[in-house]
């Protein structure tokens, strides 16, 4: 039963998005706020992500958008008195915040109950040594290992035990700042990290069991005792890989009965032991050759992988571990997959289910592409298949990478020796190159033996690759056809190997009545009649999906979470699909992301868990017949299909295909701004290097360069000369590029977004949002204020303005975001997006004005003037909200930390307050930037910075700074009467840069990057020691003015009054 | 319902009567031993199993439990078996209709009346069930799989078990004088484990012993032997 005692609880969100701890957490906080809402309960909520559902205003009673840092959060139990704290579903940043809370007697003091877990539990699940002595009590088996402070000890202990070792730094996610150690200098390095990284200096050495196969169990426990296990689940990658970086596949597929049972078994006393009450994960090491095992960890909360979890079997893990948070067990909470049974029960899967993570190695061309225990993904895909193959054929597609089947053609130009060597790398080909290896007659058991990947994953490789070759050989009958669509293989792909077009193969399907069906996703493998509409497409003969004949619009959602393209999209998908149940349409969404909110089956009235690609879709519209289809919430996901659905004859709900095209196209897009009379920076489409320069030296460098149709920027660089275009088209040229690359003129203002809604006639802007930063500087990696506070009257009048002529020449209906550059007192459009944007949530929240909901509706038929918020410009808000990106470059070895016109967040946090200076404080503490108001700086720019950075570099002097720097910018600055201490080198001696770094005596470092992306310069080696040693880097002159503003008053985190967004 | 795979309908009347009459009949003959076995003799305790088609992995939990194990064909005499003195009496698992299984029945009512410590698992808990006048009943699809949840009714516990039965112990029909229930099925309320009245004798419906399946409930072997060794009298889990 409820604990009668619980009427007002406070839930942590895990804040932004970073590798690690990316959107399941706003899955599971969103079902965890949902059911205490449902229960009547009053909830309170913090979290600094503007971006997520979580924070929706029909989420929480209370809602405070502040940074997650002790501080805050006691202002918010002080304020706000709630009886209890969720922290079991906030990741591991509310889980940490919870237990300090606990152990420093804050919620004692305040009589506030921590639900679920006891702080006892947490404590011997998270603690590296308390974990170690529980297991030995109960007689679990775990890895030798040894927690130590030092690396002296780390060294000990390794030569006690033998290299290899792995290193495990304590209360970090994702792994951060681990790694395997191979030779004791790899050790000292690892370990010296790891300390660092530490939030208490405290690392595991272990005993290296790479090559065993790594196993998950989620289980889950109520307080009455009663566990069980949701599903187990199986890595493609042996242990060494961290488990977010592998491919994963559910149920276990290489398990006997015996080592199930044996696993499942030690889960349930792991859980029992730990007295979890709630969601846990157990990860296992199984020796391949024997019945020996040992426990990894433990994850005392809910999970990445209980989100995946979750959306593999149906079972709503986040919603369970909540009710049983606040009382109820196991057999008290009803399955609602059936509406009949309880949620005591272990789910059945007659599927199989295969995730891939989604690497941001794209966007970080010197990054290290190596896996290791240390996560690099920022996202994942997720796909269900009725075998293992067509499961693994669909992830990979979902990936969005141009790449369809397990042929990756770059592999094609290595030899067999090549070939061979790669199989020893763990990268993120690495299937690809298993695929290639089989091609090239390398046998399986060699490849087992280098790789140490299981004999049925490598088979089931060798299965698909077989397939491609009968389909290269043999005549396309109908038996190879049928075959060909069970194992996954797409009309296209079965096109290139068969050499005949797409169109043929549809045909033929057609001919020979080959056709997708889809299947149940029901928790009991049909043992109890299913309410759940969740489903996945296969070539079996039934299709247990049935058509209703009510009005129905499909939401292509956005897929996986990338730079670029995040949570935000999910967060319009969802609110898109609300509206549409609000207006009486059945939603169906199409998605393949196991960790949002969009995926969650009793979001929208039906979901089809399929690859976001033409015919994945095509074969949805065929059984649904929809009566239209949203593409303008998904991101450029969405966006992509809007051609095919069109050609399908789907109706777009919303602007046309073609006025979308309008924006896209870059003559088009010209032609319809100097109608309007609207300026934009000049430029031109070219397709090769030598039409580029010639366009560059048209217009004069510096010049933008970048490809259309892409989202965050990527491949977006600014070249200075005729070299760097010629690397950046050839960049950018690697990949076959349907459309023109633009090359546009540089123009170095003021930049201003501005989101609005448009139903033809009319148009509403929530507010203008200014960036910081100027142009050059990817807006997604801005900090963005609203409202717009250093602009001039006649210039948003401009905006206002431009906004509606161009929406209306574009004719949009639903939304659009524009992004325009102020520049020598003119006002000029860089770009029109007629689609929902990344500033969408967080600006829908700070006015309280629903944008998505609107849309929607406008896009139904509505008109502006009649849905209550007016026209024209939205008013002004009391408040100054700042959004500042999070970076997640610490997990990335190697990449570039400078900003540029590529996007390189991965997330965001928001900063609320009445004063500017309050708002970016707020934002600075909640982004993690240690807001010292003194201490050292380290200044190096390059020279045509040198004189703007002399006001900034005296600002920081004169509040009494210590200011280092190195030759050229110490001499610099010297001139100019302000005091440095000069530094020369890099590396060697006891005041070397690197020395002053890792000795935390610089509190800040400001480095301007000198043009070129090489990795050798030492401005590079600056930034990325700066990341690794957690000191903040700025890399553009006007973030370091914001910082200064939010530092200048003598304001501490305690004097920042805390926001209810609910009340602006 | 019965269904049959042919190839040719010109004689569909005879076929739907076939169909129709077909019944399994006398199925735990067909898989019970012919002759009695004993698995690890000489040990200080001895469990007789009566066969009624068991899987092995009952003789393996009760080997490992350190007893000996005399395996008997389903229709022996319950007075030969009475007369090897067993220290507990093993009902297995088997297939078909409890109610066809008559001879099986009379032999454990003589059992029934003896101190001996009984565990029934399955066919064998439906056996008891019908020696003491309760009634079984045929369920519409039948419990199958390795996920079913039970609840313990004395502790209020739930546990996962593997269960493969289609007849089930009708809950009306169970005397409160003779016994009580001790596990229901979660999913659907149906009996699933019964404990006898002053008596040592308990039986479930699902598969303790599971194999394939979780392990949750295979404390109750231990709980069978310690009566075997007569060190406990029959109390909840542990």
């Amino acid at each position: 039963m409820r604990d009668s005692r619980i009427k007002k609880v406070l839930v942590i969100g895990s804040g932004p998005i970073i590798i690690g701890q990316a959107a399941e957490f706003d899955y599971a906080g969103t079902q965890a706020c949902r059911e205490l809402k449902k229960e009547g309960l009053e909830v309170v909520l913090i979290n600094s992500n503007p971006a997520t559902i979580m924070t929706d205003k029909n989420m929480a009673d209370k809602i405070y958008i502040e940074p997650l840092t002790v501080a805050t959060v006691k202002k918010v139990i002080e304020e706000e008195r709630p009886d209890s704290i969720l922290p079991n579903l906030g990741g591991q940043t509310g889980l940490n915040l919870a237990m300090e809370l606990a152990e420093s007697g804050f919620l004692e003091k305040y009589h506030v109950r921590l639900l679920g877990t006891g702080v006892d539990g947490i404590r011997n699940a998270e603690d590296r040594q308390c974990f170690k002595d529980m297991m030995e009590k109960i007689g679990e088996p775990v890895v030798a290992s040894k927690v130590v402070h030092t690396v002296e000890d780390a060294v000990a202990f390794a030569e006690e035990i033998g290299l290899p070792v792995i290193i495990r730094p304590a209360y970090t996610l994702g792994g951060t700042g681990g790694g395997i150690a191979y030779t004791m200098d790899d050790l000292v390095e690892i370990a010296g990290s790891g300390i660092r990284m530490s939030r208490v200096s405290e690392i595991l050495v272990e005993k290296c069991i790479s090559g065993w196969k790594e196993i998950e169990y989620e289980v889950i426990r109520d307080s009455a005792g009663n566990c069980i296990t949701v599903c187990n689940m199986e890595n493609v990658d042996p242990v060494g890989i961290h488990t977010g970086d592998s491919i994963v596949i559910a149920p276990s597929q290489t398990l006997s009965n015996r080592e199930y049972q044996m696993l499942r078994t030690s889960s349930l006393k792991i859980i029992s032991s730990l007295g979890i009450e709630g969601g846990c994960n157990v990860q296992f090491a199984l020796n391949p050759n024997s019945f020996e095992y040992a426990v990894i960890e433990v994850n005392p909360r809910v999970s990445r992988s209980s989100a995946l979890a979750s959306k593999a079997t149906g079972y709503p893990i986040a919603k369970v571990a909540t009710k049983i948070a606040i009382g109820y067990r196991l057999d008290e909470i009803l399955n609602e997959v059936t509406g009949k049974t309880y949620s005591c029960f272990e789910p059945v899967l007659d599927y199989v289910v295969v995730k891939i993570p989604k690497w941001p190695f794209k966007k970080f061309l010197t990054a290290d592409k190596t896996l290791g225990t240390q996560m690099k993904a920022t996202g994942e895909v997720m796909a269900i298949g009725p075998n293992m193959e067509m499961a693994l054929m669909k992830a990979i597609r979902s990936l969005e990478e141009n790449v369809d089947s397990l042929i990756l053609p770059v592999l094609r130009d290595l030899t067999k020796d090549e070939i061979r060597e790669r199989l020893y790398k763990k990268d993120n080909e690495r299937i690809f190159v298993v695929a290639e290896a089989i091609r090239r007659g390398i046998s399986i058991e060699e490849i087992c033996k280098i790789t140490t990947i299981d004999k049925f994953f490598v088979g089931v490789i060798s299965h698909l690759v077989s397939i491609e070759k009968e389909l290269e050989e043999n005549n396309l009958d109908q038996e190879l056809l049928l075959k060909a669509k069970k194992y996954g293989f797409t009309d296209k792909v079965i096109s290139d190997l068969t050499h005949k077009t797409e169109d043929k193969i549809k045909e033929l399907r057609a001919e020979y009545g080959i056709k997708a069906n889809f299947k149940l996703v029901d928790t009991c493998s049909s043992e109890f009649e299913a309410k759940t509409p969740y489903y996945y497409s296969s070539y079996d003969e039934e299709n247990e999906s049935l058509r209703t004949d009510r009005p129905k619009i499909m939401v292509l959602g956005s897929g996986p979470i990338r730079i670029g393209q995040g949570i935000e999209f999910d967060y319009a998908s969802v609110h898109g699909v609300w509206a549409l149940k609000k207006k009486g349409y059945e939603a169906i969404i199409v998605n393949n992301n196991p960790e949002t909110v969009s995926t969650d089956f009793d979001i929208s009235d039906k979901l089809y868990f399929e690859p976001l690609t033409p015919e994945d879709v095509e074969n949805i519209v065929e059984v649904e017949k929809p009566d239209g289809a949203i593409v303008q919430f998904g991101g450029q996901t969405a966006i992509k299909l809007t051609e095919s659905l069109d050609k399908m004859g789907v109706k777009i709900i919303g602007t046309s295909p073609r006025n979308m095209d309008r924006a896209e196209d870059r003559e088009e897009f010209d032609k319809a701004l100097s109608k309007c009379g609207i300026l934009r920076p000049q430029g031109g489409t070219i397709f090769t290097v030598q039409e580029a320069k010639e366009v560059a030296n048209r217009l004069g460098y510096p010049v933008l360069v970048r490809p259309s149709y892409v989202l965050g920027g990527q491949g977006m660089a600014i070249a200075y000369d005729d070299q760097e275009i010629e690397d950046y088209v050839n960049e950018i040229n690697k990949v076959a590029q349907e459309h023109p690359i633009l090359v546009d003129k540089y123009m170095m203002g003021k930049e201003l977004e501005v989101d609005a809604i448009c139903d033809g006639e009319d148009i509403l802007i929530p507010g203008i949002m200014e960036h910081l930063e100027r142009a050059g500087i990817h807006s997604g990696d801005s900090i963005s204020v609203y409202p717009a506070l250093h602009i001039e009257r006649r210039h948003i009048e401009t905006i206002i303005d431009y906004t509606e002529k161009i929406a209306k020449e574009l004719q949009i209906v639903g939304v659009l975001n524009i992004q325009f550059i102020i520049c020598q007192g003119a006002v000029y459009i860089i770009e029109v997006n007629p689609r929902s944007s990344r500033t969408v949530p967080y600006i829908s929240k700070v006015t309280n004005l629903p944008m998505i909901d609107l849309a929607t509706q406008v896009m139904l038929g509505k008109k502006l003037k009649d849905l209550g918020y007016g026209i024209g410009l939205y008013r002004k808000s009391n408040y100054v909200c700042v959004k500042m990106p999070i970076f997640s470059f610490e997990k990335i070895k190697n990449a570039d930390t400078s900003l540029g016109p590529e996007m390189k967040s991965t997330g965001e946090v928001l900063g609320v307050a009445r004063k500017f200076s309050d708002s970016l404080l707020k934002a600075f503490i909640a982004s993690g930037t240690n807001v010292s108001k003194s201490g050292n700086i380290l200044i190096t720019v390059r020279d045509k910075d040198k004189i703007e950075m002399l006001p900034i570099a005296q600002k920081f002097y004169l509040k009494g700074f210590g200011i280092y720097a190195t030759s050229g910018t110490a001499k610099f600055l010297e001139d100019n009467g302000i005091h440095v201490t000069k530094l020369d080198k890099l590396w060697e001696g006891q005041n070397s840069i690197i020395d002053l770094i890792e000795n935390g005596k610089i509190n800040f470092v400001i480095n301007t990057p000198t043009k070129g992306k090489q990795a050798n310069r030492d401005g590079f080696k600056i930034r990325r020691m700066a990341t690794e040693c957690k000191i903040p880097c700025f890399t553009s002159l006007d973030t370091v003015n914001a910082l200064y503003e939010a530092i200048e008053d003598e304001i501490s985190e305690e004097d920042l009054e805390i926001v209810d967004i609910t009340e602006i | 319902m019965k269904g049959k795979l042919v190839s040719d309908v010109s004689n569909l009347d005879e076929i739907i009567e076939e169909i129709k009459s077909y019944k399994i009949e006398n199925a735990v003959d067909t898989v019970t031993r012919k002759r009695e076995v004993t698995y690890g003799s000489g040990r200080a305790k001895q469990v007789a199993l009566i066969d009624y088609g068991t899987k092995d992995n009952i003789i393996n939990s009760l080997l490992k439990r350190g007893v000996s194990v005399a395996v008997y064909p389903a229709k022996t005499d319950a007075s030969m078996i009475l007369a090897s003195r067993p220290d507990g009496i093993m009902l297995s698992n088997g297939p078909g209709d409890p109610e066809d299984c008559q001879e099986e029945i009379e032999n454990l009512k003589k059992i029934y009346k003896t101190n001996i410590p009984v565990f029934g698992i399955c066919l064998g808990h439906q056996l008891m069930a019908l020696a003491n006048g309760f009634k079984t009943g045929k369920l519409k699809y039948g419990h199958r799989g390795a996920n079913h949840p039970v609840k313990d009714m004395e502790t209020g516990n739930v546990y996962i078990t593997s269960q493969n039965h289609g007849y089930y112990v009708l809950e009306d029909s169970i005397n409160p004088e003779i016994a009580e229930i001790s596990f229901v099925n979660l999913n659907d309320n149906t009996v699933e484990g019964i404990r006898y009245k002053d008596k040592n004798i308990f039986t479930v419906q699902f598969h303790p012993e599971s194999c394939p399946g979780p392990e949750d409930t295979a404390y109750l072997f231990d709980e069978f032997i310690d009566l075997v060794k007569g060190e406990n009298e029959i109390q909840g889990k542990h």
